[in-house]
């Protein structure tokens, strides 16, 4: 049995990773690759399937010798427990849905061939990076699918002028930024590395069995850089969305690729990551650093949402307001885990948000590459189909109780930072955040549905998406409402491993709080949203004519501005360290040999010393 | 015996082989007659002989009964083991890529025999150096490869500045030569011996002569090995040399010094921490230099030599080469050993490709390549994928050489705050050289060509089959690490 699930495992990861390299060679026959490279990842997602419908909720590593220099201690391998076969199941499902999806979107493509190849090996990174027993998976795993982000956000680069250059700006941003996370993290590891082979670990870099716990603080403060630029949060959130006016962000690629990789599954990677090593901090300080940054992003990316114009920087910005929703879920530690809730949101979330993000394409789509939803308008008369599937995501994304899967997952994590604010004060502070999050969340969402749908239409030219399209996004909305029901039974139950009751509604205290709050706010939210945006408007007048606003708007579409800080931090001193250090190289052989003569005596020197 | 035989052939092949193809050349008129090409010739003698010691090194790193001494001259002057015999098909795979590109590359060149002749005495050179037992020996190595790479620089001596690179590197070289001979003799004159195992055997740490040789080695080697303020002569020797000898000289004979590093460190004076301190932090400070020296060149207004980029870089890989080393752990080595592989096979790719580039848009401007990725897809996968081994991402072989450096130097025989400011800057360090890379394939990958109407760039075969074979090599050992792992778990 064991083995079985270990090739199955295998074949999950492999499968997308080979077909990458073997759809190379089908570039004579562009129909068919086109068909071929969507057949591994629905492979995956059928062993994923397998898998998952196996687990018996036991946690298993199956190693193997990877990169095994110490012959037999450095064992790799996969781990299956419930937050892995979850990840795999939503991963490969996703990624197989939205692949089908690209064979429409992408039809008319003329760089197909790099796309599917850095498609299906984002799928099997990601399995790898989900599946991962030991560190050196998981960091190889995680450094694949940044690559893969980086040359799938630069997909248009061939394209002329502007059109060309943003993207790949925008692609090599986003590998940097997340570079910065991969230092903490390789840091991390090496650390952990070093004080599992002091303790005599008998295989010191897998993850589950061999980590000594709590860790240092520090060490925990290096791993949180890793998260933080993957998920984007503040301070490193301007890859993933930068501001209307900078507009070099990951929104560059192609919607399907902002779809699956920055809404389902690769900013998730930073999620899982917490969820994954939650088991092992013992100290307070590492959650309430993570709190700080994951409210600030929280709150700041909702008002970012609210003030940009760009269909896809909205959600964009909507996933990093909801990817710190989780971050503040898990912070919230003690009798009612926020752990739990955390990873409920996290399936939802990529649910609904595939499913805004696929229509928001097909909109685009429709409208002939047009983001900017000033230009929009009254489209629910031409997009019918998309009209009612896009509400169900922003009804999903609203968080529309009882209905909706991210009503579920949202009321528990309110429900949890209710609960375990009565122990802990500083919970009051998840709390306010997650309510007045809610509040923005129901704004800006409705806000961006108005100006799509509602009023009239202002300029664009439309054409109807085809069926592909509409069936996938119809699968995708009807799961937003069919996974409402099992998250709160037997998805939580499978996290906790106890096998409690079936409840739609909770009535304790928690729970009946997360529930009135949340309607208030979903009500107030809406509300707001249709007097100010309902008939059509695209500028609401208050904050035209009202000076501070005014400034506090430009402030947040510029992105907080922070793209000018990095900028002046970090690249123009590396310019000029090196150029001020370029004056030493004269190509002059004698003040070489000086220099050189220098060194070696120094060194001379210090031996010499250190001897005596 | 018959293994004694069978090692000594991967001194005396390409020894051999150089002689004989040196002597086509001398007869070149007189085959003309006969309607035989002498180049034709050597073009396929030079890549059996490569081929041949590849062959040779690559079986001994899987076979069973390979640690033995050759006894020469009734004086034990080799030794061959496990990471003899890995270096060994380092430098041997490496050469016979260069060779192979040669074919194409260095068509209907003057003096083509005499190049082939000196890259296999460079080739018998390092593998002298490698599998040298004691200090008279590998200095015999060091200035018979030393030699073949000053004249290799200068090869194509019409051009400006090949001369002047190739003396200034001669002079730089010659100068940590002398500080190694003078080492050797101190060395001598102290312990009355120059063999490792006698010393290692002897050695004790409490005389400032000591410390004295053992810094005129690092010294020494750290020229040739690039180390910070030591490294002038490498920039211009790697800018100016043919396309192929730059890779030789940044995929092997750079880490020769490596490799002396390694012999004084651990076979002669073993365990002596403050030294391994030493040369880490010499190493830090290398990398820092060259990732700073990479962002300065394209700052340039004059030229932006992409070779002079690919150089800088060479010294940043040389400062995790050293830092492995300087850890003074069997790990440490093996991590070593490890990035001297992949950075070989990267740089060398890169290098190699270099010359296709240059051949193709007749300069080494960075800017007059523009977008060269695009006009050739094939151009633009090896670049991607030499780039990404070299900043050290997965399913490219860098990756994983570079975690084991950083793990070994983690686990270094110095202090753990010593260890934690090594391990950080190392870090820090390898995100500023992946920045450097990204910033090349910005320009050479994603930016739009500068001339318009260029046409597609056409890559003669051998050196499109050598460019391929080093980037399917990249992607195995980035696929499967164990393949190699197991055999460089076993240097002890």
């Amino acid at each position: 049995m064991a083995e079985t699930i270990f090739i199955l495992l295998s074949i999950a990861v492999l499968a997308p990773i080979v077909g990458a390299f073997l759809s190379l060679l089908l570039k004579k026959w562009p129909y068919i690759r086109d068909i071929f490279s969507v057949l591994p990842i629905a492979l995956s997602a059928i062993m994923s399937v397998i898998v998952f419908a196996s687990f018996d909720g036991i946690a298993t590593d199956y190693t193997f010798a990877w990169a095994d220099w110490l012959s037999g201690s450095l064992q790799s391998g996969f781990h299956l427990d419930a937050l892995s076969g979850l990840m795999i199941l939503i991963v490969s499902i996703l990624s197989m849905l939205i692949a089908f999806f690209s064979l429409e979107y992408m039809k008319d493509d003329e760089n197909k061939a790099r796309y599917w190849f850095f498609m299906q090996l984002f799928v099997g990174g990601m399995l790898l990076l989900v599946l991962a027993a030991d560190m050196i998976l998981l960091f190889a795993g995680w450094e694949i699918v940044g690559l893969c982000s980086c040359f799938l956000i630069g997909h248009y680069f061939m394209k002329k002028g502007e059109e060309g250059s943003k993207p790949a700006k925008s692609g090599i941003k986003a590998l940097i930024m997340t570079g910065i996370g991969d230092v903490g993290f390789l840091a991390f590891l090496s650390w952990a590395y070093y004080l599992n082979t002091q303790a005599a670990v008998a295989n010191p870099l897998l993850i589950t069995t061999s980590v000594l716990a709590p860790y240092p603080v520090f060490m925990g403060i290096l791993l949180l850089l890793a998260p933080v630029s993957k998920s984007a949060q503040f301070p490193l959130q301007s890859w993933l969305s930068s501001g209307d006016t900078v507009d070099i962000d990951a929104m560059q690629g192609p919607t399907t690729v902002s779809a699956l990789i920055h809404a389902a599954t690769m900013v998730k990677a930073g999620v899982y990551l917490v969820a994954r090593f939650a088991p092992y901090w013992g100290e307070n300080v590492f959650y309430i650093i993570l709190m700080i940054l994951a409210g600030i992003s929280c709150v700041g990316a909702a008002f970012g949402a609210l003030v940009t114009t760009d269909l896809k920087r909205v959600l964009a910005y909507s996933t990093i307001s909801q990817l710190s929703y989780m971050f503040l879920a898990f912070t919230i530690r003690g009798i009612d885990d926020g752990l739990i809730a955390g990873q409920l949101h996290l399936l939802s979330h990529s649910i609904f948000k595939a499913l805004l993000f696929l229509s928001a394409g097909a909109v685009i789509h429709s409208v002939a590459s047009e983001r900017d939803m000033k230009k929009m308008g009254g489209l629910r008369k031409e997009l019918p189909w998309t009209y009612g599937f896009m509400l169900v995501g922003v009804l999903g994304l609203i968080g529309i109780p009882i209905l909706t899967n991210g009503g579920y997952s949202k009321e528990s994590i309110i429900r949890a930072a209710f609960i375990g604010a009565q122990t802990q004060p500083m919970y009051w502070f998840v709390l306010i955040i997650a309510i007045l999050t809610a509040f923005l969340t129901a704004l800006y969402a409705s806000r961006m549905f108005f100006m799509i749908f509602h009023g009239k239409n202002r300029g664009v030219k439309v054409h109807k998406p085809k069926y592909i399209m509409r069936i996938t996004i119809g699968i995708l909305a009807v799961l937003v409402f069919a996974t409402g029901f099992i998250l709160e039974g037997p998805v939580h139950n499978l996290i906790t491993g106890h096998y409690e009751g079936y409840k739609l509604i909770l009535t304790d205290d928690g729970g009946i709080v997360a529930l009135v709050s949340s309607i208030i706010v979903i009500i107030l939210g809406i509300g707001s949203a249709y007097l100010l945006y309902g008939k059509g408007q695209t500028e609401v007048a208050f904050v035209e004519n009202i000076k501070i606003f005014k400034s506090l708007r430009t402030f947040v579409a510029n992105g907080f501005y922070m793209d000018r800080l990095y900028n002046i931090v970090f690249v123009k001193p590396v310019f000029w360290i090196g150029k001020q250090i370029s004056y030493l190289k004269t190509g002059k052989i004698t003040w070489n040999m000086i220099l050189g003569s220098v060194v070696a005596i120094a060194t001379i020197v210090v031996l010499v010393v250190v001897i005596v | 015996m018959a293994l004694d035989t069978y090692l000594s052939l991967i001194m005396l092949v390409p020894i051999v082989g150089a002689g004989l193809i040196t002597l086509i050349q001398q007869l070149k008129k007189y085959l003309a007659k006969i309607k035989i090409s002498a180049d034709c010739v050597n073009h396929a003698l030079a890549n059996l002989v490569a081929l041949g010691v590849f062959l040779l090194g690559i079986i001994s790193v899987f076979s069973d009964n390979w640690r033995i001494y050759l006894d020469l001259n009734s004086g034990l002057l080799l030794e061959y083991g496990m990471i003899q015999a890995v270096m060994v098909t380092i430098f041997s795979f490496l050469v016979w890529m260069a060779v192979l590109f040669s074919v194409s590359y260095m068509k209907g060149k003057e003096g083509l025999g005499y190049y082939y002749a000196l890259i296999l005495t460079l080739l018998t050179g390092l593998s002298a150096v490698t599998m040298a037992n004691n200090f008279i020996t590998l200095f015999i190595g060091w200035e018979m490869f030393a030699l073949s790479a000053y004249v290799l620089v200068a090869f194509e001596r019409v051009k400006r500045g090949a001369v002047e690179a190739s003396l200034k590197y001669f002079i730089m070289s010659t100068a940590g030569s002398m500080l190694v001979l003078l080492a050797t003799a101190l060395t001598y004159g102290y312990f009355g011996s120059v063999d490792y195992a006698v010393l290692a055997a002897a050695v004790v740490f409490n005389s400032k002569v000591v410390g004295l040789i053992i810094a005129l080695f690092i010294t020494g080697f750290a020229v040739t090995a690039a180390m910070l303020f030591l490294n002038a002569w490498l920039p211009d020797a790697h800018s100016s040399a043919p396309s192929t000898i730059s890779a030789l000289l940044s995929g092997i004979v750079v880490k020769a010094g490596a490799f002396g590093l390694y012999r004084t460190l651990y076979s002669a004076y073993p365990d002596f921490v403050p030294a391994g301190i030493v040369l880490s932090w010499i190493g830090i400070l290398t990398m820092i230099e060259g990732n700073f020296l990479v962002f300065s060149q394209f700052l340039r207004k004059d030229i932006v030599d992409f070779k002079r980029i690919l150089a800088y870089s060479t010294t940043v890989h040389l400062g995790y080469i050293i830092l492995g080393i300087g850890s003074n752990t069997m790990l440490g080595v093996q991590a070593s050993v490890f990035h001297i592989l992949t950075h070989s096979i990267g740089k060398g790719s890169l290098f190699l490709l270099s010359g296709t580039l240059i051949a193709a848009v007749g300069s080494r401007d960075i800017r007059d390549m523009t977008g060269i990725g695009r006009r050739s897809p094939f151009i633009g996968i090896i670049l991607t994928i030499g780039l990404l081994s070299l900043g050290g991402i997965p399913i490219t072989a860098g990756f994983i050489s570079k975690l084991m450096v950083v793990l070994a130097t983690f686990n270094g025989a110095g202090a753990i705050g010593n260890n934690i400011a090594l391990v950080v800057l190392a870090i820090v360090n390898s995100l500023l050289a992946l920045g450097g890379y990204l910033y090349i394939l910005k320009i050479m990958l994603f930016d739009e060509p500068v001339d318009k109407a260029a046409e597609k760039v056409k890559i003669p075969i051998f050196q499109m089959v050598s460019l391929t074979i080093l980037a399917v090599v990249i992607l195995l050992f980035g696929f499967w690490p164990n393949g190699i792992m197991q055999a460089i778990a076993g240097i002890v």
